[in-house]
């Protein structure tokens, strides 16, 4: 009788690892999950890794799009933001994943907007592997890659009404070592126009 | 002396007589051809009829109700009867694109469930594009529009299947328990199969 409810047992853990590791596959990249050095191409093809444009504090990958009138809105803050956490090394990287979006119209978006490399996510790998469906939406990783803030940039779309400031407040505590007290929010935006699966 | 060949300054006017006659001549069959469309719900060209519709008087445009966090909690409660929502934004290409399956759909299951739609817009909206899209959309389903300074709050309490991208419909059993969900645009047979099958439960 034990050995049997000792097999049970064990038929029930690899019921559940089995179930646990089904479910991630499906695209789930929470908070405190590190992440592989991922490479992609810039919008001039030439092929860039995580580690290689991170900073020495981290990055923050956040996914853009040309169209997305909720990402023109926050352009401007987006920029900002980039310039002045660059100074505290935590550099930004975009990642434009619309299967909808040209590299050529990617590109000249990117020049006349970003300081920033932003790369192509054709197929939409790297939105799958963050589990990633809006723009703009950011991810912010330390310096051993692992995710310490994921959602909006704050809570105004339209930048006239903040009253917080979730991105700024997780990178300041990130670099001060402090808890980050909101570490995930949702970023409401455009979706990100995925290639259609046949 | 002929008036439409006389000369000012030594230039014939004739010339810019004909442009001004053929501007007008195009200025008219436009403004005909807009009343035409804007009669049109579904045409093929509706980016064209819903920019139009900017044009439209505001007399008789649906009314659009704000509602907060509370407000949309107390919505998605059980009512007897399956609820399916809709979050859309003016702003958002793919829904307005799916919107006219969304007139079908509730014409369709009208009285077997509740169906409501949930703009995410500006607040300065609410009496503007929003009323005017929907108006010219035909829409008869309740429509609110969400205005919060905490949206990552009301999106999670929406679904756990939802972070935010628009467009996002819900489908609750009428127990209040999500039978189905879709981020981006909902294919029109998907989710009439979805409801019939929750119908048929």
């Amino acid at each position: 009788m034990k050995r049997l409810s000792l097999i049970f047992t064990a038929l029930m853990l690899i019921c559940g690892s089995v179930f646990t590791t089904g479910t991630k596959a499906e695209g789930e990249f929470p908070v405190g999950t590190t992440v592989e050095n991922f490479k992609l191409p810039d919008t001039s093809g030439s092929v860039k890794s995580f580690n290689d444009l991170k900073g020495e504090k981290g990055a923050v990958v956040v996914f853009l799009s040309v169209q997305c009138p909720v990402v023109k809105n926050y352009d401007e803050r987006i920029v900002q933001l980039a310039a002045d956490y660059g100074k505290k090394g935590i550099n930004f990287i975009g990642i434009n994943s619309n299967s909808t979006e040209t590299t050529e119209k990617v590109k000249s978006h990117a020049e006349e907007k970003y300081a920033f490399p932003v790369l192509i996510d054709k197929g939409n790998v790297l939105a799958d592997q963050f589990a990633a469906n809006a723009t703009p939406e950011v991810l912010y990783f330390d310096a051993s890659g692992k995710l310490l803030y994921r959602g909006a940039i704050d809570n105004s779309r339209k930048g006239d009404s903040i009253t917080e400031t979730y991105l700024k407040d997780a990178l300041d505590a990130g670099i001060a070592n402090k808890e980050i007290k909101k570490s995930s929010t949702n970023a409401v935006g455009c979706s990100i126009k995925r290639l259609e699966k046949k | 002396m002929n008036v439409f060949i006389f000369k000012a300054k030594g230039i014939s006017l004739l010339p810019f007589l004909i442009l001004i006659t053929f501007c007008l001549f195009l200025f008219t069959t436009e403004v005909s051809a807009q009343s035409r469309k804007t009669k049109t719900v579904v045409s093929k060209k509706k980016k064209v009829v819903v920019k139009k519709a900017v044009f439209k008087d505001l007399k008789n445009l649906p009314k659009i109700n704000q509602i907060d966090i509370d407000a949309l909690k107390n919505l998605i409660k059980p009512s007897g009867k399956p609820i399916l929502l809709n979050f859309w934004a003016t702003w958002c290409e793919p829904c307005v694109k799916e919107f006219p399956d969304l007139i079908k759909i509730d014409e369709m299951y009208r009285g077997q469930i509740d169906f409501y739609t949930i703009s995410m817009d500006e607040l300065s909206e609410i009496d503007q594009d929003v009323p005017r899209f929907l108006g010219k959309m035909n829409a008869k389903m309740p429509s609110f529009l969400l205005k919060t300074q905490d949206e990552s709050s009301a999106v999670s309490m929406v679904s756990k299947n939802w972070r935010g991208s628009l467009p996002f419909t819900v489908l609750f059993d009428e127990k209040g328990v999500e039978y189905f969900s879709k981020n981006g645009l909902v294919k029109f047979n998907v989710l009439q199969n979805k409801i019939d099958n929750l119908l048929r439960k």
